[in-house]
């Protein structure tokens, strides 16, 4: 099944794709507002692309100097090309140290590895510590947003999903109440652990340190509690300076969810006393895309989330409509980076409305690289049949302007005729929600030449 | 489209600068070109605006909610010229419609979900008449309007501007 299968049964329950979009509008309000709150706005969108071009340019060396500086401060580096060489080094790391329970912060990054269930196939308890990614955990679903995972999910939903797992009273969605009671999960989970993982917003090469954005302060407690640390971080998320930072947290927390900052910016620069910190650095498809100039920029993406609560074919469709593990504007594009066989329906998956450029913190161009990625699926012939024999005629007709005339004059003459039972069967996809226009006698050419005609 | 897009595939091609140069959409053109300071045209209706994607993306026909650059809108200030017209406030100014060509085939739901969307915004903010300069999101959103059978309907720019 692809995207509009998959949006089509979301939207035929209405109510929830009602407030799913509501919801996702709201965040996008409050981002304006916060957006609008800062005279520069615009300019520190040119300056973080022009850090993020640079960075991306220079990626090699500024990698090896944050390999080097991180070296230098006791952290341990290592190098995965793919999500399988990542999954495996996790999993040596846990096993030198005997760790067997893990506690996680958000990282998109080990979703797209698929770490969870392979630490778990290895007999390591992996437990989500982000709210809403413990609650996606609990219900074995993956998130449909990456900055709120849980976001498809009402608190009724939610209420049900503890009742089931963590004991709560019957029909009890208070939110309070739930995240208390969540709080206490947590915590218990916090102090058994004896590994955390994060995933990695900036990773500074002038430092060699790691810089994790998060709002409920869960990686803070993940990684002072337990003495092994492991971050996992894509290439791309390399900035050179300290100094670039104060740029991009500007951006995020904004562009998020419309607060100046994240609650906790934590910096990781060293090992906590008497224990460990490894910092694991993925490739996984990152460098073929590099070298694809059209769509290199998809790089500079802060997983902000913007695009996504933007996009009106995502608030309608629901995250998990898009089958990959990042979904709107930017999951589309990287989806079909990464696979375009796999991912084929994702850049169709757009009106090309352009809000999600406009919106981007980092300036991707990400509704052009739609449209470029659906003239890939084109020439790859992943198109479909029936959709390509329709585009083949069109153009055909279209390169033949006086048949294409007639056709429109055939068209105006019979199809007002036409019964209705017959000109709206299940073929007419148009006609199943909407009437069709109704037709003029006359062509717009027609209408012209006559008046021409009439004036001379 | 034609001068955004069309350069992929006709660059260097005998008289697509000049096209390309030579072309307007209807809006900028009286805007931009023509810049009349009367129209000889009446609308005593209210009025909302759909802000056409392509035409307030890319054209840039007005400014965007997502960006925080300074307000305008030449389609308003163009309509504006037309007498006794009303314009209403939308909750989303500038929302896409879902037509996207043939998305609105081919993601049917999306598409149509988003139209109605539309059309309602239109409808709650006292809306007799929606207006934009983008004909196929009028054909779909009327589609769903006849459908529906809503008390509001949609007209395109010229036909405002021309007084009809
Ligand atoms: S593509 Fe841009 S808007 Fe979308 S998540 Fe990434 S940084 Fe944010």
């Amino acid at each position: 099944m692809g995207h509009p299968e998959k949006a089509a049964k979301f939207i035929a329950n209405n109510e929830n794709m009602k407030w799913h979009d509501r919801a996702l509008w709201f965040v996008r309000e409050n981002r304006d507002l916060a957006v609008h709150g800062i005279d520069e706005w615009e300019k520190l969108r040119e300056v973080a692309k022009k850090i993020k071009t640079h960075t991306i340019e220079k990626l090699d060396y500024y990698l090896e100097e944050f390999e080097r500086n991180a070296k230098d401060k006791g952290i341990h580096v290592h190098w995965a090309k793919d999500a399988k060489e990542h999954n495996e080094i996790v999993l040596k790391i846990l096993i030198d140290k005997g760790a067997t329970k893990l506690v996680k912060s958000k990282s998109m990054l080990t979703e797209e590895c698929h770490l969870n269930p392979y630490l778990e196939s290895h007999g390591i308890e992996v437990i989500d510590t982000d709210l809403g990614e413990r609650i996606v955990q609990l219900r074995d679903e993956p998130p449909s947003h990456i900055v709120l995972p849980a976001i498809h999910l009402k608190k009724e939903a939610v209420g049900k999903t503890f009742e089931k797992f963590l004991d709560t009273e019957k029909d009890n969605c208070d939110p309070t109440y739930l995240t208390r009671v969540a709080r206490v999960h947590l915590r218990e989970k916090f102090l058994g652990a004896d590994a955390s993982l994060t995933g990695v917003n900036f990773g500074i090469a002038q430092t060699g340190g790691v810089v994790v954005c998060t709002n409920e302060g869960n990686a803070d407690l993940g990684t002072s509690l337990p003495k092994l640390h492991i971050a996992s971080m894509g290439i791309e998320k390399i900035i050179p300076r300290l100094k670039d930072l104060s740029i991009f947290t500007r951006l995020l927390a904004r562009s998020a969810t419309g607060q100046p900052i994240t609650s906790y910016t934590s910096h990781f620069h060293a090992p906590v006393e008497g224990g460990e910190m490894h910092i694991v650095i993925v490739d996984n498809g990152r460098s073929d895309i590099i070298a694809d100039e059209d769509f290199k920029q998809s790089l500079h993406c802060i997983r902000c989330g913007a695009c996504i609560n933007t996009c009106p074919v995502y608030r309608r469709s629901g995250g998990h409509s898009y089958g990959y593990t990042i979904p709107g504007p930017i999951g589309s594009t990287l989806g079909a980076s990464k696979d375009l066989r796999t991912n084929k329906t994702l850049p169709f998956a757009c009106t090309l409305c352009a809000s999600c450029t406009n919106v981007c913190p980092v300036q991707i161009n990400l509704h052009n690289q739609l449209y470029k990625h659906r003239q890939s699926v084109v020439a790859q012939g992943l198109l479909g049949l029936k959709k390509h024999t329709i585009l083949r005629v069109a153009t055909w007709l279209m390169k033949h302007p006086s048949l294409l005339d007639f056709t429109g004059k055939m068209a105006r003459k019979i199809v007002p005729k036409i019964p209705r039972a017959l000109l709206y069967s299940k073929a007419n996809v148009w006609g199943k929600r909407r009437e069709l226009p109704k037709f003029p006698k006359n062509s717009f050419k027609e209408l012209y030449r006559q008046q021409q005609k009439e004036k001379s | 489209m034609v001068r955004e897009n069309y350069a992929q595939f006709l660059d260097g091609k005998d008289g697509f600068e000049h096209l390309r140069t030579h072309i307007y959409e209807l809006v900028e053109f009286l805007h931009d070109v023509i810049k009349p300071e009367s129209l000889n045209a009446s609308f005593p209706y209210k009025v909302g605006i759909h802000n056409s994607c392509h035409g307030h993306r890319e054209l840039e026909l007005a400014s965007m909610s997502e960006r925080n650059l300074p307000e305008f809108s030449k389609v308003q200030k163009i309509l504006s010229l037309v007498d006794d017209i009303e314009f209403v406030t939308l909750k989303r100014n500038d929302e896409c419609c879902g037509f996207g060509g043939t998305f609105c085939v081919t993601n049917e739901a999306v598409s149509v979900a988003m139209g109605i969307d539309r059309v309602a915004d239109h409808l709650s903010a006292g809306a007799e008449v929606m207006t934009g300069v983008d004909m196929s999101c009028l054909m779909h959103m009327q589609g769903i309007i006849d459908r529906d059978k809503l008390p509001i309907k949609t007209m395109h720019i010229a036909q405002i501007l021309a007084g009809e």
